[in-house]
């Protein structure tokens, strides 16, 4: 007796095409390094408020003692940022793995 | 900018447990989406938008290829449309369909769960999900990725894993996994509806611990890598204290809404799948703008994370009592500890100070000026 091989449906059938040009992804108001840089360094100064201390909301409370130092932070981000930028471009990373982040 | 979620089918050849979308044979027509797109251009004038980014959603979108083979060069074509991007599971992938993606410049957001996607994204057993030279249903969805690897591989080197308390285990495993698959930047997006246990918290605590540490441990090592969430809080963070945070939490109702198959807009399908604050001529964006506001919760006032936290999903805090909820609260605190904790201890790494220059180049945040609060 041969064996009935199992035909599976199709959920949908998919035809057609259809051809056009790219979309550019473009904005003309991005935030460049440098003005990110120098906005960082005006937060540190204290135009932008700081939370460095534990806030917690009384109900129904956290599980954790949590703990957020962005002072340290930013001190943190304007160091990784001007120490990559002192690098050349070329011996950047992105350089020598190629890559897309979503 | 105005975010349009596309839902062409409710249909999906997988059956992922976390998914809240029903699995139902609804098909957007290209007329249906046709006429829909003067009552985006109304939308977003009532929002406050000029431009507008579209996401293909589903279900499986790939499953309604004709449309958006019929949409795509409409968008592509409209001035106002500045992104185009399809979530997909990538299962019906093939040459001549990324062919078309690349040539259109259409974003690829990649739902891929890893080594695990055997156990969270079971096979139907659907002629989508056979083996095309056999005829046999392919013994898992890994078995089917690794069939279409280079296909895939072509289009994107991320992905999303959508992490629930079902798979927190293996978030580093996961990790290492689709490392080894040249995946170096997944983006371990979490489920953040009502589905956290005090229990699963305390677990997700010990893994995102876990999961920066191998972070941190590759990228001493030498290995070009991120984990989306955790770099996602960086981002967040900087900009958050630096710029200000956006008014807005979710797109959901306040900029932006989902075109469901049946021509009618919502907040996001969440709120579709409930058939809840439709999008008609009464829509208020006003209204959910001021009251999903992340300034704007009673119970984030004195919350050490107001500022830098976007306070999750709207459909969420709708059920919730229009407030978030406090398990996603208490995920946020904790992975943001970590981000945190990422960047003290790679801040002298030159890999990670080349990624963070990558991360920042790439964002495109807008300048407006300094926007920090006082």
């Amino acid at each position: 007796m041969s064996e009935l091989k199992k035909v599976y449906k199709s959920i949908v059938s998919i035809p057609i095409k259809v051809e056009m040009a790219p979309v550019d992804h473009i904005s003309d108001h991005v935030l460049t390094v440098d003005e990110l840089s120098a906005q960082i360094e005006e937060a540190r100064k204290g135009k932008a408020k700081v939370d460095n201390e534990y806030v917690g909301y009384a109900e129904p409370g956290h599980l954790f003692e949590y703990k957020y130092d962005y002072v340290q932070f930013l001190g943190n981000m304007q160091h990784i940022i001007q120490a990559a930028k002192a690098r050349k471009e070329e011996e950047r990373f992105k350089n020598k793995f190629p890559t897309i982040i979503q | 900018m105005f975010t349009l979620e596309v839902s062409v089918t409710e249909k999906c050849n997988l059956g992922c447990p976390y998914c809240y979308v029903a699995n139902r044979p609804t098909w957007m027509s290209p007329e249906t989406f046709d006429n829909a797109m003067p009552e985006l251009y109304n939308l977003m004038e009532r929002s406050g938008d000029t431009e507008f980014h579209v996401s293909f959603f589903g279900g499986e979108p790939l499953l309604n290829w004709e449309l958006i083979k019929h949409a795509v060069p409409k968008l592509t074509a409209d001035p106002k449309c500045k992104g185009i991007n399809i979530i997909t599971n990538l299962t019906m992938i093939d040459e001549e369909k990324a062919k078309f993606l690349k040539e259109h410049g259409v974003g690829i957001s990649w739902s891929f769960d890893g080594m695990s996607s055997n156990e969270t994204r079971p096979l139907l057993p659907l002629l989508e999900n056979t083996n095309p030279e056999t005829g046999e249903l392919f013994d898992g969805i890994l078995a089917m990725y690794e069939y279409k690897k280079d296909i895939i591989k072509g289009l994107t080197n991320g992905c999303k894993v959508m992490i629930w308390p079902g798979n927190i285990k293996d978030m580093t495993e996961n990790f290492e996994f689709l490392i080894s698959w040249g995946i170096e930047h997944p983006d371990f997006s979490i489920v953040r509806d009502d589905v956290w246990t005090a229990d699963d918290i305390r677990v997700f605590r010990v893994e995102c611990e876990r999961i920066a540490d191998k972070w941190i441990e590759n990228l001493k090592a030498g290995q070009a890598c991120s984990v989306g969430f955790l770099r996602l809080a960086i981002l967040d963070m900087l900009y958050g204290i630096v710029k200000g945070k956006r008014p807005f939490g979710c797109f959901a109702g306040t900029h932006g809404g989902v075109l469901m198959s049946s021509g009618e807009f919502y907040p996001c399908a969440r709120f579709a799948s409930k058939k809840i604050m439709k999008m008609d001529p009464e829509y208020d964006f006003k209204y959910y703008q001021e009251q999903f506001n992340p300034y704007n919760y009673d119970k984030c006032q004195g919350c050490d994370l107001k500022q830098v936290c976007n306070a999750g999903c709207t459909y969420s805090q709708v059920t919730n009592d229009n407030k978030p909820l406090d398990s996603v609260c208490e995920l946020f605190h904790i992975y943001y500890e970590q981000a945190m904790r990422v960047v003290e201890e790679c801040k002298d790494v030159p890999l990670f100070q080349d990624l963070i220059l990558h991360y920042i180049q790439s964002v495109g945040v807008e300048n407006k000026g300094v926007e920090c609060r006082n």
